[in-house]
């Protein structure tokens, strides 16, 4: 496909004129919004929400410094709350240490199946949402195979789980490693062939996997790494949402794809964003090499 | 919008019919006269004067009696008229008009031989009246294309084009930039039918839309349908482009040389049997790559080439008895080659069309005419990776990669034309295809990730009977109701319609008439395509158990004036199109996320697609002149085409990719004399609809435990806040070409052809890309911004091209 995609390229180039910079002020239309960023699960510690602005994508002139960029982009002083549907509410504060707004997950209890709203008013607008917690995938079977290539030691994962019965279910597949290198502590992610989305939409109540790769390739035999296998089910509006920023993120540059329009679950005139409930199941192994 | 069409409609409906009734009164009391009683069927075929080939589309006409027909696609016609001296007109566009004396007394056969405008003797009279006229047939939204216009127009690097010449017409639209996939009021490039010989052409691109695949040396005929569909075609929403191929001089030998800047085509035409088995031959291949390839690398070499291969024999059993076999083949190719001391690498990457039409014509009578078709259609697109590892040492590197996806349709058809009397002209048949679809095939062959054989198969059903009129219920009112019925199965799940079609147009005045039109149709495979510009990669698909058929109704109205003395037409028309259950990919689903080749992996095609609801609604203004020194057209056609998907744009309306609001064309052809055509076009439209990022946001904000994000840069993300949420600049182009034709001897005719594609070098959207604006890495309190950036192909291409006629 590679091949396909360059030769088109090429051709392009061939047949190209020229490539001109045009004022994308008269044709595209760029009004600021707030976007709103919050997952909530009964896991959590603390319970969080971003609220920042996005701001037009052309002419906006960024620092390299990402630091320097927040002050652009956060807004500290709005007024955020979560409610359930007892009537039960609580505030969540602005800190400057993750550039969110926060509180301790105990001040309000997150369960499944139970609905929560959120409220962002900030000095121009009042923004609002609501979410449900969904069920949570009961267990992480995992198949592993090590092997040795030109690249070193490497094993695949192949993790499976049962679709979770009566429901259109959403995942999101991950898994994190953690390994110890002359005393040095490495941490990452594992990135999943299906880019870590799956849905049940091919059966109700099927074995859903998904395969990924762990390179160790300077590990010396004997020495062990903690994979932590990870399974989300999500709110389709997370799932969606994540989904679009991935695969815009892997088609960048190939103007042939059909850009994805992220959905939002944000009310309030110019907001977007997602509020989104989810429930987590990790399981931790140690891999020995 | 709707709701004015149909009130438009009802109204003319209603006038029709008190008309029809008044009509009727005074055609019974005509009916009493002794003169009536005595009728007789004029019936025959015409063709072209020194090469045998029928024509399609002959007007044939008695002016006194206000009597006629036109030739059907065989060159067959039969009307009634009474007994008696008359003088027949038959005249066709780029033919001398021809008058014959007959004096009926008896059922008469009638064979004419029509002489090309181009090869006529000076003093022949030439009549005013050389074609069909638009106020006199009932048919709307349709348009014939004489193809040598489509010779005479200046073309992009030479390549006569067949679509690209249909799309300089009010209501068809190109897509990108030198593209030849096209629109059709509001529709998508699969929701037309494309027919070469009763075959369905599946892909009609080469070089990803650049150029067309038919070979304009080989075409006799272009027949296009907007709307107001006739009953006789179905299983596509917006449009049908009827093609014919030249059935082959039965004469004499003869043929066709052209050289171009890209491809050279080559045509041999001649009897086998003369008068009776005549052939037709076309080739054409691209030579690009044959150039380049002294110039590489020995042991690396790769290029493109596209080719088509047109044959067709046509044999003459007896004047009712005819048998015609039509074949084509078209194939685009990239190919590379690597061969060092260790591996021998080989790609290969083709796609194309074949199909095969055996036809048989057989005239039970002066009155029926049948035509019977087994047609064979496929496309394919593969990719070929053989990797081979000379190397000796203890591992296989040996890799092995196939994968194609495609579909093969066998059809049987059968079409009858009945001609009753002079009120009606009637057509009746039944078609019936098996699709076999192959969504994938994948063999792979890896030493590593181990191997795959496996095949995803469609195999579906789709049978339809029609049964139309031409009813002529006054000398002013004619009107052509038609139904179909549609069925299509696949496994268990059967899916069967009702096509209503109507179609009626009132003579105000002999050169004016008003028409209205309403067809609904059904479409029940579908291109999944993410680009819109037809790649190979595009793929066809059948309606099955969770994919509904697309359906469309169409409703227009319109009137049609023509200048009888200047030879000037003029129509206007305005459309309403509603579409239902039309599909398109899910947000971010795209051939590249459904083939994932590499892996073999594969995701269910249904998965990835949603289906929603579409509008097309406008109006087309078409300004013609066919005859004379100068001819050529303006066009006008102001349209909006919106899509409303759930799941796609937050289930926002938004409007489609191509909606455009204005196209115009101005086109023209100037011949002076027999040794020079000059021609021009010009084209302006309103830009397209592109989706791009307008905002960007914080990246990696929230708290989410598990990392979707494949990118480590932390800063900021772009977002589109909606589907097609920017409007490109508008577009225009003026392309000019000039020919220089001398005649030889023997009648060989040379003809130079030199042609200018966007004479004033418009630079033309292709595609707007974000990119970073320049920054300087050095300077500490540099920022990064992004730009808009437009992409601009095909500006000033010049090309000459040679035609040798013999």
């Amino acid at each position: 496909m590679k091949t396909l995609t360059t030769l088109l390229f090429l051709l392009l180039i061939v047949f190209s004129g020229c490539q001109k910079v045009v004022d994308a002020d008269k044709l595209l239309d760029a009004e600021e919004k707030v976007y709103i960023l919050s997952y909530i699960s009964p896991t959590d510690t603390l319970l969080t929400v971003s609220v920042s602005k996005a701001l037009p994508a052309i002419g906006t002139a960024l620092s390299f410094d990402d630091t320097e960029n927040y002050s652009s982009f956060i807004i500290e002083d709005a007024i955020v709350s979560i409610a359930d549907v007892e009537g039960n509410s609580v505030q969540l504060l602005y800190s400057s240490e993750n550039s969110m707004y926060s509180t301790n997950a105990e001040n309000l209890k997150i369960t499944e199946g139970s609905q929560y709203f959120l409220e962002v008013i900030t000095p121009e607008n009042t923004y609002t949402s609501s979410c449900r917690i969904p069920e949570k995938v009961a267990t992480i079977l995992e198949n592993l195979a090590g092997g040795q290539d030109d690249y070193g030691v490497y094993t695949d994962v192949d993790i499976s789980f049962e679709d979770i019965v009566g429901t259109a279910n959403f995942y999101i597949v991950g898994a994190k490693y953690e390994e110890t290198f002359e005393e040095e502590t490495y941490q990452g992610s594992l990135y999943f062939e299906t880019g870590g989305f799956l849905t049940d939409a091919i059966g109700d109540g099927v074995i859903l996997n998904d395969k990924t790769s762990a390179y160790t390739g300077f590990l010396e035999e004997g020495t062990s790494v903690k994979l932590t296998l990870q399974v989300a089910n999500v709110e389709e509006v997370i799932y969606q949402n994540l989904r679009a920023s991935y695969l815009n993120d892997n088609s960048d540059g190939n103007p042939f794809i059909e850009y994805s329009i992220a959905p939002d679950n944000i009310d309030g005139e110019n907001g977007v964003g997602v509020f989104g409930g989810y429930q987590l199941t990790e399981k931790i192994i140690e891999v020995q090499y | 919008m709707k709701t004015k069409l149909l009130h438009s409609v009802f109204v003319i409906l209603f006038i029709s019919n008190s008309l029809s009734a008044q009509e009727k009164r005074n055609f019974t009391h005509k009916k009493s006269t002794p003169h009536q009683a005595e009728k007789y069927t004029v019936s025959g075929y015409i063709k072209e004067q020194g090469s045998g080939e029928n024509l399609f589309g002959v007007s044939v006409y008695i002016p006194e009696l206000k009597v006629g027909t036109i030739t059907n696609e065989y060159g067959f016609f039969s009307f009634t008229a009474p007994k008696g001296k008359h003088s027949v007109v038959f005249s066709y566009i780029g033919f001398t008009s021809q008058v014959k004396e007959i004096d009926l007394n008896a059922d008469l056969e009638v064979f004419v031989n029509l002489i090309a405008s181009s090869e006529a003797l000076s003093e022949v009279v030439v009549i005013a009246d050389q074609h069909v006229k638009e106020s006199k047939v009932t048919q709307m939204s349709a348009v014939r294309l004489n193809p040598m216009d489509v010779q005479d127009l200046p073309a992009l690097l030479g390549e006569k084009d067949v679509l690209k010449t249909l799309q300089l017409l009010p209501g068809i639209q190109g897509g990108s930039e030198g593209s030849s996939g096209f629109h059709v009021r509001g529709g998508t490039p699969d929701q037309n039918l494309i027919i070469l010989d009763d075959a369905v052409v599946y892909n009609s691109n080469h070089l990803f839309g650049f150029f067309s695949v038919f070979n304009g040396d080989a075409v006799k005929s272009v027949e296009a349908f907007k709307g107001g569909f006739p009953a006789r075609y179905g299983g596509r929403l917006s449009s049908v482009i009827n093609i014919g191929m030249k059935d082959g001089n039965k004469e004499k030998l003869s043929g066709n040389i052209n050289i171009g800047l890209i491809s050279s085509s080559v045509v041999l035409e001649g009897p086998i049997n003369k008068g009776k088995t005549s052939f037709i031959m076309s080739g054409r291949r691209t030579y690009a790559d044959l150039i380049v390839q002294p110039f590489l690398d020995k042991d690396e070499n790769g290029g493109y080439f596209f080719t088509d291969l047109n044959f067709k024999i046509h044999h003459i059993f007896s004047s009712k008895d005819k048998l015609y076999w039509s074949n084509y083949y078209g194939k685009d190719k990239f190919y590379s080659r690597y061969l060092d001391a260790t591996a021998k690498e080989k790609t290969n990457l083709a796609w194309g069309n074949i199909t095969s039409t055996l036809r048989w014509n057989h005239q039970f009578s002066n009155k029926l005419f049948a035509n019977s078709s087994l047609i064979f259609s496929n496309y394919e697109f593969k990719i070929d990776i053989d990797n081979k590892d000379l190397k000796i040492d203890e591992y296989d590197d040996n890799y092995l990669f196939n994968t194609s996806s495609g579909i093969d349709d066998y059809s049987i058809k059968t079409d009858f034309d009945y001609y009753p009397n002079n009120k009606h002209s009637v057509k009746f048949g039944a078609i019936a295809t098996r699709h076999n679809f192959t969504p994938q095939r994948v063999v792979i062959k890896d030493p590593y990730s181990g191997s795959i054989n496996k095949t995803q198969e469609l195999n579906s059903f789709e049978g339809a009977v029609y049964l139309e009129d031409d009813w002529k219920i006054t000398d002013k009112l004619n009107f052509s109701p038609g139904f179909r019925a549609s069925y299509f199965n696949y496994k268990a799940k059967n899916y069967l319609n009702f096509e209503p079609r109507i179609a009626l147009s009132y003579n105000l005045r002999p050169d004016l008439a008003f028409k209205a039109s309403y067809s609904k149709m059904n479409q029940y495979i579908h291109l999944l395509s993410s680009s819109g510009i037809g790649l190979p990669t595009d793929l066809w698909v059948s309606s099955t158990d969770n994919v509904k058929p697309q359906s469309s109704e169409q409703y227009a109205i319109g009137i049609a004036k023509d200048f009888q003395e200047k030879d000037y037409s003029f129509s206007a028309e305005a459309y309403y199109k509603k579409l239902d259950n039309v599909i398109s990919y899910k947000e971010g689903a795209s051939f590249l996320a459904l083939d994932n080749l590499e892996s073999g992996k594969n995701i269910n095609w249904e998965e990835n697609i949603t289906t929603g609801q579409g509008w097309a609604y406008g109006t087309e203004l078409l300004f013609r002149k066919q005859s004379g020194p100068l001819t050529g057209w303006l066009g006008y056609t102001l349209s909006w085409s919106e899509r409303q998907f759930d799941e796609l744009n937050l289930g926002k309306k938004f409007f489609d990719r191509y909606d455009r609001r204005h196209d115009i064309s101005l086109v023209g052809i100037y011949k002076p004399s027999e040794k020079i055509t000059v021609s021009g076009t010009w084209v302006l439209s309103t830009g397209n609809n592109y989706t791009l990022p307008n905002l960007q946001r914080l990246n990696n904000l929230g708290n989410f435990p598990i990392n979707t994000n494949y990118s480590y840069y932390n800063g900021s993300e772009e977002f589109s806040s909606g589907r097609n949420n920017f409007r490109g600049e508008t577009t225009h182009r003026l392309d000019l070409g000039i020919q220089f034709h001398k005649k030889k001897k023997n009648n060989k005719v040379r003809t130079w052809g030199i042609s200018l594609y966007n004479a004033y070098s418009r630079q033309n959207p292709f595609i707007y890309t974000l990119d970073d604006k320049y920054y300087d890495y050095n300077d500490p309190n540099a920022t990064i911004e992004k730009e808009l950036t437009r992409t601009s192909v095909l500006m000033l291409i010049p090309s000459i091209n040679y035609n040798l006629k013999f």
